[in-house]
């Protein structure tokens, strides 16, 4: 049963509603959950604002409790001194007649489908009573727990188990926010197994700090943590970048390795930063391409020596020249009409990816396919850059990748659109970027597989999920177009106005945001996120880990001989 | 209707004054005499009487010594010619109550203030004028105009100084004569003043009272008390209360008036309706301002 | 049936108020605050309160204090046994027809000679059980309100104790006057006292 907190006294769409409380101030939170009753109509909101008043300001002013022996003060506490409920109503049900009566039945009967919830188009009269939501306008609202409904976490005064859809959940691109130490990753983590319990998409996930594969020690409680891997040890795969690569000491289910004909000057672009490149540099892959073809530039090009000279015999003259080196890069320049200095310049920063371990011109197998692959029969994935932490490494890598990846899924989603109707549905993907403001920013948005899969909408059965902590650092555009945010307590004001970007409501939840516990509370929101909500997450432990691997052995065994590919 | 009210009290006891008033409607045949309605003097008298019958009645009941004073002199004034007959009967029934107080030794006494019969001056006058006594001489007194109270209390210079009495007088008039014996009347002045304001007043008391210098001594004594109680207004308190025991106000006087008229009309009487200027003093003059304040 | 005061009559008499003047020794006052009812007809009969009590300057007390000692039998006396003129100013507070309480104005004032009596514990209990009446209590102006609030309430408690009724009677007094700041303390300051 709904404990009853208040009635409505003013307010409106525009404004929000006032709600005066009855009962003490101290038992309501700051985004509670509140149901308003009228009639046939069910109003659901949240609690944006608690504040105090009196019907004047005087009786505010002045302590009656010194003055009126406890009878008296009490009673003008209670008459002359309130506090107000600021709710942001947003969903709106109608629920019918009681049921039982002649009326319930004919409007039964009216009915063209199930009443569901619905954005609130007109308002409650006054004094409807407000309540507390209970477990049932939880469900109701959020989906009950099943394979569908994940519990993601609690509600704040009562604890009632929310849930978040997973099948809407992955039909956008996502965020999981939170400045360092709120335990994003924990949140990540919690909704990776979801994801990967439910099956319905593929993950893979970049993982650059090595967290998500194997087991790891919470920082904290110096408590183990089960990784991914633990968990679905049947459908997880961890590859590590480079061949003999370990990961915490554990080597890796394969190697990943990139072949120098994969990289393209897009790809080297992308790096302007992290290589220091000048403005040149474009030109001069231009032409590199050009020369020597989309996929012989870099092995060639970075072959060439950087500086050489030898004589030559002028045939006419007979005198001796120096010239450059034909296997020269100054040669090479003037060859293909580039500024020679310019081409030096890119040659010698080249050199590094060239010395990278995991580029190499021949790789062992053809891991990027074997990816692929993977994840379409319906694998999960986890590449672990293992000790290549930096952010060109990182960069570099799952921005080819993703590149690579994306190709892939829009082939087969062009194949799957021209072919019959009885072709089966390309498998979708979602793509876990962590760190995503090094890979999101403005100044790459453009250039980066990333944006392009975020703007595209699932346009190719392809989201991603970031998880960051300094969303303003993320291209505007691309935060607008996530659909679920998920974030944890955020301390910069900008942070918090580009978490919020494109959501209504903004100003209640800003200060939601701010003021969530430093850990394990989270305010969920967005697309498929019916009411944006302040919940208390669950926890990533030994509770949860036995509950989903409980539900897992449920299930029969032809069902797990499929997840196994077979 | 007769009302009287009677007040006594115990002095140095701390206790509060006993009261009794006895309210006596005639109506009726009994208003008439000698088929004429009675008159106001009849009707004056009748009270007198009824009050010094009542002294007697309380003063059987209480301790002695008792001091008893009424208003005015002791002799019943009024309605001597009127009536010979019924006047005789008022006098022996008078002396016939004086007998009773006699009996119980009742220090009688009747307080005349501002007496008009100016008897010390007559006195004087005689004592000043030539013998033979002439009527001629005596009318042209140089002391005609001069009173008693004057004479005794010049202010500032008082014959008799505050709380000072003068020697014991015998009184000799006309209708004096009925009372003889025991029951002679005599008096004697009072200062119950103050010496830069005297006021003398004239105190009447029968043989017995007089002859008897204790008694006189606690008369004396109970007459400065009580006018000292009323401060500046010199005026026995118990007097005073008497009074306003007995007095019905005009606003009961109304209300009884309302309430007979009530029970007669209940009984299919008439009533004649007020004179209209009688109506037309009595409308509403003061009637808000009170709940104003 | 309840106590008649003593030729308890009515002065003068409009629909919010009423003078009433009885002729009691000062021993025997009605006290200030206390409800009376005054019986107009068969079935139907007036309530009030008395927020005011006027005793009449006397010329024989005047006299009195200018003498340089009162004895205590002269004390006695005026306060025991000398009738006095008081006249009690009444706040209309109520009717009563056919056995139904109003708390409104009555449509007839009560007339004058009419009788006041005080009323019995019972006939307050009754009378108080619904507080519709206060709001008649508190609009009237130029009476000493909180006092007469605070009298009646004790009177009240006096009749029956019951912590209930003072808590909504508390409740009415400051909805009624919840726009009226001053007033409302005032009358909580008196009240304070009452209920201490």
């Amino acid at each position: 049963m709904r404990t009853q907190i208040g009635y409505l006294v003013g307010g409106g769409l525009k404004e929000n509603f006032r709600v005066r409380l009855t009962v003490s101030p101290q038992e309501v939170q700051e985004g509670a959950f509140v149901v308003i009753e009228s009639g046939n109509w069910l109003y659901y909101g949240i609690a944006t604002d608690i504040c105090l008043g009196a019907t004047d300001p005087r009786f505010a002013d002045e302590q009656s409790a010194d003055r009126f022996p406890p009878q008296i003060a009490q009673a003008l506490h209670g008459q002359t001194l309130y506090a107000d409920l600021e709710v942001l109503p947003i969903l709106m049900l109608e629920i019918g007649p009681e049921p039982g009566t002649a009326e319930y039945r004919a409007w039964r009967e009216r009915l063209s489908e199930e009443p569901r919830p619905l954005p609130i188009k007109h308002i409650p009269p006054h004094h409807a009573p407000v309540r507390l939501a209970a477990e049932g306008d939880v469900f109701e609202i959020f989906g009950k727990p099943n394979e569908t409904n994940f519990v993601i976490g609690y509600t704040r005064e009562q604890k009632h188990p929310v849930c978040l859809n997973l099948d809407r959940f992955v039909q956008r691109s996502s965020g999981v926010f939170g400045a360092t130490g709120t335990g994003k990753s924990f949140l990540t983590r919690l909704l990776l197994a979801g994801l990967i319990d439910r099956n319905q998409v593929s993950v893979l996930v970049l993982d650059m700090h090595n967290e998500y594969g194997y087991d790891d020690i919470a920082s904290d409680t110096k408590q183990n943590v089960k990784g991914l891997k633990s968990l679905f040890p049947g459908r997880v795969r961890v590859v590590g970048l480079g061949s003999g690569a370990t990961i915490r000491g554990q080597p890796p289910d394969f190697n990943l390795e990139i072949a120098w004909s994969d990289l393209q000057p897009s790809d080297i672009l992308m790096l302007s930063r992290e290589l220091d490149l000048t403005d040149t540099a474009a030109t001069v892959l231009d032409a590199l391409v050009k020369s020597f073809s989309l996929h012989e530039w870099f092995d060639r090009f970075t072959a060439l020596r950087y500086e050489g000279y030898i004589d030559e015999q002028d045939e006419k003259t007979g005198k001796t020249r120096r010239v450059p080196h034909p296997e020269s890069v100054e040669a090479w320049a003037s060859e293909n009409g580039v500024h020679p200095a310019a081409a030096k310049a890119l040659h010698s920063k080249l050199q590094r990816l060239r010395n990278k371990p995991y580029l190499v011109e021949q790789p062992a197998a053809d891991s990027v396919s074997q990816i692929i692959k993977a994840l379409e029969s319906g694998q999960h994935m986890i590449l672990s850059f293992g000790k290549h932490e930096t952010d060109l490494d990182y960069l570099l890598v799952s921005n080819l990748l993703t590149r690579k990846i994306r190709h892939a899924w829009e082939k087969k989603t062009n194949e799957f659109r021209s072919s019959g109707p009885n072709a089966p549905e390309p498998r979708p993907l979602l793509i876990v970027v962590e760190e995503a403001h090094k890979l999101l920013n403005r100044e790459l948005a453009s250039q980066t597989a990333f944006a392009t899969i975020a703007r595209e909408l699932r346009k190719y059965y392809v989201t991603l999920l970031i998880v960051d902590q300094r969303p303003s650092q993320i291209d505007d555009e691309v935060m607008s177009q996530l659909g679920t945010r998920i974030s944890s307590w955020l301390g910069d004001e900008d942070d918090i106005q580009a978490v919020l970007s494109g959501l209504a409501g903004r100003q209640a939840l800003r200060g939601m945001l701010a003021r969530l516990q430093p850990k394990e509370e989270a305010l969920i929101m967005g697309w498929g996120v019916p009411i944006p909500l302040p919940i208390r997450s669950r926890r990533y432990d030994d509770a949860f880990w036995r509950e989903l691997l409980g539900s897992s052995n449920k299930r029969s065994s032809s069902h797990i001989m499929k997840e196994l590919g077979y | 209707m007769i009302n009287i009210g009677a007040i006594w009290m115990h002095p140095q006891s701390g206790q509060a004054p006993s009261t009794e008033a006895e309210s006596q409607l005639i109506y009726g045949d009994d208003l008439l005499e000698e088929h004429t309605l009675i008159s106001e003097s009849a009707l004056s008298l009748k009270r007198d009487l009824r009050e010094r019958t009542k002294l007697a009645e309380l003063a059987e009941r209480l301790q002695k010594p008792l001091i008893a004073l009424t208003d005015g002199p002791i002799e019943l004034w009024g309605a001597k010619g009127e009536d010979a007959r019924a006047y005789a009967e008022f006098v022996r029934e008078h002396l016939h109550v004086l007998a009773r107080l006699q009996e119980q030794e009742v220090i009688l006494a009747g307080y005349v203030e501002k007496p008009f019969a100016n008897l010390m001056i007559r006195l004087l006058e005689l004592t000043m004028a030539p013998q033979p006594l002439r009527r001629e001489d005596l009318l042209a007194s140089p002391l005609r105009g001069v009173s008693d109270r004057w004479l005794f209390g010049e202010p500032g210079q008082p014959l008799l100084r505050a709380g000072e009495r003068s020697a014991v007088f015998g009184l000799q008039s006309a209708s004096s004569k009925n009372y003889r014996g025991v029951f002679s009347l005599h008096f004697f002045y009072l200062n119950v003043g103050f010496d830069q304001h005297p006021w003398p007043v004239r105190v009447e008391v029968p043989r017995w009272v007089a002859e008897d210098s204790r008694k006189l001594d606690l008369l004396h004594r109970a007459l400065v008390e009580q006018c000292r109680m009323m401060g500046s207004r010199p005026y026995p308190y118990l007097l005073h209360r008497a009074h306003e025991t007995a007095r019905v106000s005009a606003e009961e006087k109304r209300q009884i008036e309302a309430w007979l008229a009530l029970e007669l009309r209940r009984h299919d009487g008439e009533i004649d309706d007020l004179s209209h200027k009688q109506s037309a003093k009595q409308l509403a003059g003061r009637s808000r301002n009170r709940s104003e304040r | 049936m309840s106590q008649p005061i003593p030729i308890g009559r009515l002065l003068r008499a409009g629909t919010t108020a009423f003078v009433a003047g009885c002729r009691v020794n000062q021993g025997a006052l009605p006290s200030f605050g206390a409800l009376l009812r005054i019986p107009l007809e068969e079935s139907y009969q007036v309530y009030g309160l008395i927020y005011d009590i006027h005793i009449d300057d006397d010329g024989l007390v005047r006299q009195l204090v200018t003498a340089e000692s009162v004895a205590e039998e002269i004390v006695r006396d005026n306060r025991e046994r000398r009738i006095v003129p008081v006249e009690m100013s009444v706040l209309t507070v109520g009717y009563e027809q056919n056995g139904r309480l109003y708390h409104l104005l009555p449509p007839r004032p009560p007339l004058s000679l009419d009788m006041v009596y005080l009323c019995t514990p019972e006939e307050i209990v009754r009378f108080t059980e619904r507080l519709g009446y206060v709001r008649l209590l508190l609009q009237a102006s130029q009476i000493p309100i909180g006092e007469v609030i605070a009298a009646h309430f004790l009177q009240v408690q006096a009749a029956h104790p019951d912590p209930q009724w003072q808590e909504r009677a508390i409740h009415e007094i400051i909805t009624l006057l919840r726009d009226d700041y001053p007033r409302l303390m005032a009358v909580l300051s008196a009240l304070s006292e009452a209920i201490r």
